[in-house]
């Protein structure tokens, strides 16, 4: 900072930068703290157990089932969602009519609130009255009709096919910005000199697109683990520990109101571990995507 | 190695019509220009011959074959763009290869003719750097390198040189020109610089608003523009117009002009295809009018009181802005005139040099035939 101008930039500073300490800095900081404590959360008094809390964490089985589950949230979910995301990109950035309109289409999910979506595919996939097996039993199909979309082996693929649903379009709209700032010329040139569509996509569009992809993939990967709403809001009252992700494990244990379990440290261990999870994401996603930048 | 053939085309893009019925024939190895002002025409019907656009009627051909249905990369052509259009992530290496990467030519072929064509453009050091670390014209020589190991029947370009600063503009003019004889290909360059198209074509071809002009050489078209917008457009400064009225006393015709009037040569009699009483635009360019005491000998001059406005210093020769009557005009003049602002001369206009174009019909055609 300039010496002059440090007497206004400071003063401006200091309130955003001091809300910011205290409401997520300093919390941040505290959990790392009590997650070395066992501690129901409301009493006044709390046990120092050191790494007690994770060790016992390392043992939970419904600990390692809530990872499993988050992490196929973040690599089938991920290749699922960027899969379907190139092909709408491809197909929207080909010159085709009407872009605008399925650009907003695709992304409209995003606006709408969570708990809504997932109210909305609850009703979608139910046994009774839902649309899919409403749909099947009206084309015929009354076999595919009378699949129980909620119960225990399918449960998780429902989920992730609504989550995909939902997130497809968000992904699609940052890669197509993307897209846009490739300058036509560039695929005026591979089309004269011999390249077909798919070429074109391949060897120029996506080498162009990288730095907006380590963008979508990073964001992607802290969106896929800290995922909470939809599973909660999904399955009603009580969701099924299928769908559990590592999130809502960590709001049970420490601030579940259905469940009385009231472990705040213990909860606070999982949410550590979640950091750290995602931490090492970031790392690893942009290391190996790591590239020169591209300068025109 | 092949002529390209424009048979009537049009190009639309919803109401606007870019190309209208355009018919053209590029020979043989020939350096074709294509200019015009902003807006003509020039580049679309560049990028219908590459097929980077679809022609809305008519046929293109290169060689004898009728493309308009063939996807650009089976025509057999090469492009170079404005902004040279390099792909960022690959070095200069891999731009050159790439087109030939795709056809699948086995990698010695492929390191031969991207060796070649960088020798020629003296590029071989740069191989291996990325475009960003390239300056302008470096960039614009590996554009060149990648139509080159294409080795294509016609090269095409779209004003290349656009984007370089003045004096590289003029070294690689003279660059291309030789490229062209060296490699012995069709170009078809499109600019909307006449001085480009006049240093480099064999043959221009001038376009506005989507309809040919005229096509000829260089020399030809600035001897005998056939239209007053091709007079207008070719040479710099530019022909200077009068309006005026042609006039009879007995045998001999008049140009009156007004406040000056020029008496028809024999020479231009002879080429002059309309009679008496036509109004006209009278044309004379500013070479073909001379400071008193400095006339060449041999030439019809004729008197026209004028006024000094601006002098011009170009160093080799004085741009003189003379007004007459009401009209304004400009005279190159030798450097050793003493002209001031203000001063009344009588400037010496070559009569054999005038030209004429029809006032009052559109697209205002020359009056005197072309030749001799």
């Amino acid at each position: 900072m300039r010496k002059e101008r440090k007497h206004i930039i400071i003063p401006f500073l200091l309130p955003a930068g001091l809300l910011y300490l205290i409401f997520f800095v300093y919390p941040a900081l505290q959990a790392l703290v009590v997650s070395l404590y066992d501690w129901s959360g409301f009493t006044p008094t709390w046990t120092f157990i050191g790494l007690d809390n994770f060790r016992e964490l390392l043992r939970d089985r419904v600990y390692w089932g809530t990872l499993g589950f988050t992490m196929m949230i973040l690599v089938v979910g991920g290749m699922l969602v960027f899969g379907i995301a190139f092909v709408f990109t491809a197909i929207l950035s080909s010159g085709i009519r009407g872009k605008k309109f399925f650009r907003a289409v695709l992304f409209f999910p995003n606006v709408v609130a969570t708990v809504a979506l997932a109210t909305l595919w609850a009703f979608i996939y139910n046994y009774n009255f839902g649309l899919l097996n409403g749909f099947f039993k009206m084309i015929g199909l009354k076999q595919l009709g009378s699949i129980t979309w909620t119960g225990p082996g399918l449960i998780t693929w429902a989920v992730l096919v609504a989550m995909v649903w939902i997130y497809v379009g968000f992904y699609v709209v940052l890669l197509l910005a993307g897209v846009d700032k490739i300058s036509p010329e560039l695929f005026d040139a591979a089309k004269v000199e011999g390249a077909n569509q798919l070429q074109i996509f391949v060897r120029i569009t996506i080498p162009l697109l990288w730095d907006v992809l380590t963008v979508a993939v990073v964001l992607w990967g802290i969106g896929a683990i800290k995922q909470f709403e939809f599973m909660y809001a999904f399955a009603g009252i009580r969701p099924p520990r299928d769908i559990w992700t590592t999130a809502v494990y960590m709001y049970v244990l420490a601030f579940g109101k259905r469940d009385a379990v009231f472990r705040m440290g213990y909860g606070t261990a999982v949410a550590v571990t979640l950091l750290i999870l995602v931490i090492i994401f970031v790392l690893i996603a942009r290391r190996l995507m790591r590239r020169e930048a591209i300068e025109y | 190695m092949a002529e390209v053939v424009y048979e009537g085309v049009t190009k639309r893009f919803g109401d606007v019509v870019a190309l209208n019925n355009l018919t053209l024939e590029v020979q043989d190895k020939e350096f074709l220009v294509l200019v015009g002002p902003s807006g003509c025409g020039k580049s679309t019907a560049l990028r219908c011959l590459a097929g980077l656009e679809e022609v809305t009627e008519g046929r293109i051909l290169i060689g004898d074959r009728v493309v308009n249905d063939v996807p650009p990369k089976d025509r057999n052509i090469a492009m170079v763009f404005q902004s040279y259009a390099l792909y960022p992530h690959m070095s200069v290496y891999d731009n050159m290869a790439f087109g030939l990467k795709l056809r699948r030519t086995p990698k010695d072929e492929i390191n031969r003719r991207v060796q070649e064509a960088a020798k020629i453009l003296g590029i071989e050091n740069l191989l291996d750097r990325k475009p960003k670390q390239l300056s302008g014209g470096q960039r614009q020589r590996v554009a060149l390198g990648r139509a080159i190991v294409r080795e294509p029947s016609v090269f095409l370009l779209d004003e290349p040189l656009s984007n370089l600063d003045a004096k590289l503009r003029v070294q690689t003019r003279a660059e291309l020109i030789k490229l062209h004889q060296r490699l012995g290909t069709t170009f078809i360059y499109v600019t909307h610089d006449q001085m480009e198209a006049m240093t480099m074509a064999d043959r221009i071809a001038v376009l506005k608003d989507g309809v040919l002009q005229q096509v000829d050489t260089p020399q030809n078209l600035y001897d005998y523009p056939g239209n007053l917008f091709v007079a207008g457009f070719i040479g710099s400064p530019s022909m200077n117009f009068f309006n005026a009225t042609i006039t009879g006393e007995g045998d001999q015709l008049f140009v009156d002009a007004g406040s000056f009037r020029i008496p028809v040569t024999p020479s231009i009699k002879a080429r002059l295809k309309d009679g008496a009483g036509k109004r006209v635009i009278l044309g004379i360019r500013p070479e073909d009018i001379y400071f008193p005491g400095f006339v060449s000998p041999g030439v019809s001059a004729v008197d026209v009181d004028s006024v000094v406005d601006v002098t011009e210093l170009m160093g080799n020769e004085i741009f003189l802005y003379m007004v007459t009557g009401n009209s304004p005009y400009i005279a190159r003049v030798d450097p050793r005139v003493r002209a001031h602002v203000g001063d009344k001369v009588k400037m010496a206009f070559n009569a054999d040099k005038i030209h004429l174009f029809d006032a009052d019909i559109e697209g205002q055609l020359a009056l005197l035939k072309a030749g001799a």
